[in-house]
């Protein structure tokens, strides 16, 4: 994801919101105001004021209902993957900020984002047939047991590639120390604790993989 | 943050499911998530940047700023799609003969934005909402910039703002739309 989600200019998005807060249905003397500050948007704010009229026709009581009746301990797909796509994005802003300054990248903290964490399990499976491996190995890769330090690069910047993810994000959850899991899948009655880990050679020979398998990922 | 971020996401989503459905625009999943993450860009902009304040709008007022988003990123995923189509010259406006024919339909539109939210209105919104939007984006745009926003259609006036300059074309073009427009919602309060 890009910083250019939104590439309106900052002034349109202003107008938007001084249109918007200012009633809850806007009236044409509304918009003449708004379009006298930003004469260059008046086409724009014309379309956003007849949306907010429309969306003011949906009303609120619907919307507040499906709110309410939310339960606070289920998280969605979607709104784990904006967590992810939420903490990828404050990484790369932090590590370039200190690219900026000419400083070293920070020391993996016990907060890198997980890039494997948000994917739904069908994504999970076909990063395993990508990657050539299996579901046990991109767990290892998941939950940090497999020792970064015996890592080629070649893997590194190949898991980067298949999950569409910064190689730095990928090599600073890699090289975060080792926590039990917060999410996602596991099959014991209870939630899995941190364990030792594994070397790289270690973790392919021990997975269940074809030996054909083993050799292209020890290769990499 | 991180422990207020899914609870607040979630509130979020469960009101995307809702204001923008599947079914409602293609791709509407995507356009949830592309919402989402527009929104959690905020946050990690906030204090960034050249407009590091614009999550003080969020701040004050949650559902309000969050409407405007989400409203916009409907707005700019529909302008992508949209068609160009070529608008078919029309015969000559009768709008000044009829009897006023189409009032009737008009003071509904008037009315739905004055009169909800009513028990009575409840039952009336989907039909109706159905309606308007079921109407073409420029018969629409005319309803709603004269009779809820209160436009004139035109004016003789050229300092003054009409429905006819907001949508820069003629007030014929704005009175042809209003009476099709009209003639549709009449028809929907026949349905009813």
């Amino acid at each position: 994801m890009s910083q250019t989600l939104n590439s309106n200019p900052h002034s349109l998005r202003e107008a938007f919101y001084a249109l918007s807060m200012a009633q809850d249905i806007p009236d044409a003397k509304l918009l003449d105001d708004i379009v006298r500050r930003y004469p260059e948007f008046g086409d724009e704010l014309t379309e956003f004021a007849i949306a907010l009229a429309l969306d003011a026709l949906r009303g609120d009581r619907v919307t507040e209902a499906a709110e309410a009746a939310l339960d606070p301990n289920v998280v969605s797909p979607a709104v784990s993957r904006a967590i992810s796509h939420f903490q990828n994005r404050l990484h790369a802003v932090t590590v370039g900020a200190h690219v900026t300054e000419g400083k070293p990248a920070p020391a993996a903290s016990a907060d890198a984002p997980n890039p494997f964490v948000a994917l739904p399990r069908q994504e999970f499976r076909a990063l395993a047939e990508r990657l050539n491996a299996n579901a046990v190995f991109i767990g290892k890769l998941r939950d940090r047991q497999i020792d970064p330090r015996t890592m080629t690069s070649g893997f590194q910047r190949r898991v980067a590639e298949e999950l569409k993810a910064p190689l730095e994000v990928v090599m600073a959850h890699f090289a975060t120390s080792q926590s039990a899991p917060a999410r996602q899948f596991f099959k014991a009655e209870g939630k899995p604790s941190a364990g030792g880990q594994q070397t790289f050679e270690e973790a392919v020979r021990n997975c269940g993989l074809t030996e054909a398998q083993q050799q292209a990922l020890l290769e990499l | 943050m991180s422990a207020v971020l899914p609870v607040l996401l979630s509130r979020c989503e469960a009101n995307l499911l809702v204001t923008v459905p599947d079914g409602r625009m293609p791709d509407a999943t995507s356009l949830r998530q592309d919402i989402l993450d527009e929104l959690t860009e905020l946050f990690v902009l906030d204090g960034l940047g050249e407009h590091p304040n614009e999550l003080d709008f969020y701040e004050c007022r949650f559902n309000k700023a969050f409407r405007t988003l989400r409203i916009d990123a409907v707005r700019r995923d529909a302008g992508r799609r949209k068609h160009v189509v070529d608008v078919v010259a029309l015969p000559p406006s009768e709008h000044k003969d009829e009897p006023d024919a189409y009032e009737d339909a008009f003071a509904r539109v008037s009315d739905a934005f004055k009169v909800f939210p009513t028990q009575e209105w409840d039952a009336f919104r989907e039909p109706f909402v159905k309606a308007i939007e079921a109407l073409p984006d420029d018969e629409r745009e005319a309803v709603i910039l004269v009779h809820v926003l209160g436009y004139k259609e035109e004016s003789e006036d050229p300092d003054e703002e009409t429905a006819a300059t907001r949508c820069n074309c003629t007030g014929r073009t704005i009175r042809n739309r209003l009476t099709r427009a009209a003639a549709k919602l009449a028809r929907f309060k026949e349905d009813l």
